[in-house]
């Protein structure tokens, strides 16, 4: 059938993955936050955004078994319909009150939060700047609108500055799109001189904090927070998936439009809203991030110690501590050997691909958590030593 | 060629190292093999070159130099 020919493209590709398709890892079990069951055996979980570690949180889970128990397992519709409990409400209500904003949008997905911010934001004669190495939901929350868009170079102010220039009146109707923390390569955005140009054009400010919620800025806000331009950023987005340990989406605002937000967004009405077990859960971790920092404390601890010992392997993994660390690689067969030697010696990391990797790079990423331990991070080193720097040809 | 098919020639060999000759008709991407984030690059320098912005949308469909000039054309129109 015609209809099915493109997918001989996708077999032809699957096939050159080799024995262990890196697309289908099936993780068998769990020990813990940070080692899982791969493959029959215990496997260091180093590739997750688990960032704090809250996966297996007692009061989380104690949360989300009351929820089961008092509202069921799913809500079955919509937030514009019978979709919306009391506890979606107050975990809006606590997002928007731990940014001192007047109020959050919750979303299904992280997803679904910045589809449905953007296509809520942006109409036909409006137009948005993405930065290129911005993350597939935001390019794809673009297509949904009709506005007119734009790519600047990757963290690259002064290529920000000429296109909202050359936009002319039209940088006043322009929404600039950044990530806080980028997730692959784990670089922070120079979002000071950002925040300057965007308000030089008169332009508004998207930051996704997917990355860096929970874990930069004193707070844990982000690095809006750690930047101290939390009241010059116009739209931050988050995700429950990474340091919350759940799933699910916010945006939050110091504009009080944000709780239109809904009523212009399809990805916001067309889908079953969070289950309030994950709801639930999702409030307990927010509970932890704003009363127990030493979760941060001890992920920047963890960050340390991993760059340390695969710098000291002589790697190159970015100019600055992040808890998202990237080893460049050869080739595209080279990452996957070495992939697949990380992960026959029992720590599962994340491959990277053109075009899913940034600047036409293979490479392998490793995500840190508050919940390893020393033990589990000296063996990530030892394990990329053995696989990666032992074999000179990968690199 | 015309004036601007052969100036984003320039910029493409500026751009990324090429092995072999392009022409108006090259595929960049089966063609030359470049990688994806190689003609993100390249775009960047075409729309530094000509001082202008280009919609994504008018790059979707394009895999020549000479796709690429009438985008041009029209950011520049």
């Amino acid at each position: 059938m015609k209809l099915l020919e493109k997918f001989r493209e996708v077999a032809e590709l699957r096939r050159g993955l080799g024995e262990i398709d890196p697309t289908s890892v099936v993780v068998e079990g769990l020990n813990s936050a940070t080692e899982g069951i791969v493959n029959g055996r215990p496997t260091i979980l180093a590739g997750t955004n688990n960032y704090l570690g809250l996966t297996f949180d007692e009061q989380g889970i104690a949360a989300g078994r009351a929820a089961l128990s008092e509202a069921g397992t799913g809500t079955t519709g919509s937030r514009m319909a019978n979709g919306t409990y009391a506890g979606h409400r107050a975990l809006e209500a606590e997002l928007a009150d731990f940014y001192g904003y007047p109020s959050a949008v919750v979303f299904s997905t992280g997803y679904a939060a910045n589809l449905g911010s953007l296509a809520a934001l942006l109409g036909p004669d409006d137009a948005v700047l993405l930065d290129a190495d911005a993350h597939a939901s935001l390019f794809d929350g673009c297509r949904l609108c009709p506005a007119k868009v734009f790519t600047f170079r990757h963290n690259d102010p002064a290529s920000l500055d000429r296109r909202l220039g050359r936009l002319g009146e039209q940088a006043g109707r322009t929404l600039v799109v950044i990530e806080g923390l980028y997730g692959v390569l784990g670089d922070r955005a120079p979002i000071a001189e950002i925040v300057e140009i965007k308000a030089r054009h008169g332009a508004c400010l998207f930051v996704d904090e997917a990355h860096s919620f929970g874990v930069l800025g004193e707070k844990g806000l982000g690095l809006a927070e750690e930047a101290g331009v939390l009241d010059d950023v116009d739209f931050i987005m988050g995700t429950f998936s990474k340091s919350l340990g759940t799933t699910g989406g916010f945006c939050v605002s110091r504009h009080e439009e944000l709780a239109l937000f809904p009523y212009r967004s399809r990805p916001y009405m067309f889908t079953a809203s969070p289950s309030p077990a994950v709801v639930e859960c999702t409030r307990s971790a927010l509970r932890a991030i704003r009363t127990r920092p030493e979760l941060r404390a001890r992920l920047w601890r963890n960050a340390t110690r991993l760059r340390e010992g695969l710098t000291q392997l002589g790697l190159q993994v970015g100019d600055t501590p992040s808890p998202v660390l990237a080893i460049r690689l050869g080739d595209r067969a080279g990452a996957l050997a070495a992939w697949n030697g990380m992960l026959r010696e029992g720590v599962y990391v994340n491959l990277m691909l053109p075009p899913a990797a940034p600047a036409g790079s293979s490479l392998l990423r490793m995500s840190v958590s508050a919940a390893h331990t020393d033990a589990q991070i000296d063996e990530i080193v030892r394990v990329t030593r053995r696989v990666v720097v032992e074999s000179p040809e990968l690199t | 060629m015309d004036s601007i098919e052969q100036t984003l020639c320039d910029v493409l060999a500026r751009s990324v190292t090429l092995d072999g000759p392009v022409d108006a008709e090259t595929d960049l991407l089966d063609g030359l093999a470049l990688a994806s984030a190689q003609v993100m690059e390249f775009i960047m320098e075409v729309e530094d070159h000509f001082d202008i912005v280009i919609e994504q949308e008018a790059l979707a469909d394009v895999r020549t130099i000479r796709q690429l000039a009438v985008a041009v054309r029209g950011a520049l129109a």
